[in-house]
């Protein structure tokens, strides 16, 4: 039985050679994902903006911008990308808080998570380069 | 009251329902270090108990449980050195656990009727983080050179790909699903099943409700589950082990972490002994 992890190092036969690549493949496409993830979030703010908030179509790109913040969140420590998960934390306490029960921030609440997303898109920028 | 004697040999004082009970550096390390051998009740109680909380409060708490109960189960913890009166405690109020992690805590007045009688509501803060593990029972008999099938319920799919790759390392045989369609086709698989990892918020699943399914499922009932997952409230966590899951582990994690959650829970890797008993706390 074995012996670590992608920054780990465990020695072991051809089968676990190979098993570590490919847990190094998988981080790096981690990390190569999170850019394309994160413009698509800030994509998704700018059309919320300018939605109106009962719109159920708003309700559910809000719901998909908590989803995707929630699962970066919840993942980028694992793959070593520890403040990668708490700015993704900060986004998605922030939505949770601005659009409970289906209400919508206003102009002013928008800016502030275009902030955290900028954060966000900064500490994924530089852990990955 | 509650009287007892603690883990130092000295006689403890009663405990009252005003108090407000901390974890001790133990207490907090038995609901961190992803192998418990508490039995469920006294694990419920000690995530119940937040550093803030009256033991009044702690007590609403802990729905369907009752009073006399809650409050033996509070001086068993106290007697184990995994709980002491803050008032006793050189932390004062301060719960060694939380308060390096909880990100916004929920300090609760004492004699606050309102606050216990919400209860659960106290439970609600963020930033809460465990990894629990208990042993579910006898390591699973199988065949030899079967290995040990691990099902990953996880919609991200880069950490679904590395958790499984993780397990092959550990000679596992991991399967995947990531939604409601796939998770019912791998349990339809006539294949063992010896243990599932188990995320909370899918696309359209809850999993909670996916737990609660297999535990009242003949076939499944038995079958140990780790919650993983980024729902990192005590009301969550007690609403998973309520349910019959046989550890938590908030995310975000270490993989090495959930590879001893899953080992333990297996009966692969158990609890170290207890050698801390009888020792004052750190």
């Amino acid at each position: 039985m074995p012996r670590g992890g992608p920054a780990g190092g465990p020695a072991g036969g051809p089968a676990d050679e190979a098993l570590r690549r490919e847990l190094e493949a998988t981080v790096s496409e981690y990390r190569a994902s999170l850019g394309p993830r994160i413009a698509a979030l800030e994509a998704l703010r700018g059309a919320l903006a300018g939605a109106r908030a009962s719109s159920s179509a708003g309700a559910e790109m809000r719901a998909e911008m908590h989803r995707e913040l929630h699962s970066i969140a919840g993942s980028g420590r694992t793959f070593g990308l520890a403040g990668v998960s708490e700015a993704a934390h900060a986004a998605e306490v922030f939505v949770e808080r601005h659009c409970a029960a289906g209400s919508a921030p206003d102009a002013v609440a928008w800016e502030q998570l275009k902030a955290l997303l900028q954060d966000l898109a900064a500490v994924s920028g530089a852990a990955v380069r | 009251m509650v009287t007892g004697e603690t883990a130092a040999g000295k006689a403890a004082g009663p405990i009252g329902e005003q108090d407000i009970l901390g974890l001790t550096p133990k207490g907090s390390g038995e609901l961190r270090e992803a192998r418990t051998s508490l039995p469920a009740q006294e694990l419920e109680v000690l995530i119940l108990i937040d550093g803030h909380s009256t033991v009044a409060q702690i007590i609403c708490s802990a729905r369907g449980t009752a009073r006399d109960s809650v409050l033996e189960t509070i001086g068993k913890l106290r007697d184990a050195g995994l709980v002491r009166v803050a008032s006793e405690s050189p932390y004062g109020a301060i719960d060694a656990g939380d308060f390096f992690s909880a990100k916004t805590s929920h300090a609760a007045t004492p004699g606050d009727d309102a606050e216990a009688a919400a209860g659960v509501s106290s439970l609600q803060h963020k930033g809460y983080y465990v990894r629990i593990a208990r042993r579910a029972g006898d390591a699973p008999s199988r065949e030899e050179g079967r290995k040990l099938s691990v099902l990953v319920i996880e919609d991200e799919p880069h950490l679904a790909k590395l958790l499984g790759t993780y397990l092959r390392l550990e000679d596992f045989a991991p399967r995947a699903a990531g939604n409601r369609e796939t998770i019912l086709a791998e349990l339809r698989k006539p294949e063992p099943l010896d243990l599932v990892l188990l995320d909370v918020v899918l696309p359209d699943a809850d999993g909670f409700d996916v737990l609660a399914s297999m535990r009242g499922h003949p076939r499944f009932k038995s079958v140990p589950v780790i919650m993983l997952t980024a729902k990192a409230t005590r009301e969550a966590v007690l609403m998973g082990l309520r349910r019959g899951a046989d550890g938590y582990i908030t995310k975000p994690f270490e993989v090495e972490v959930l590879m001893r959650a899953v080992k333990t829970v297996l009966g692969l890797e158990g609890p170290e002994p207890d050698i801390e008993l009888g020792k004052p706390d750190a």
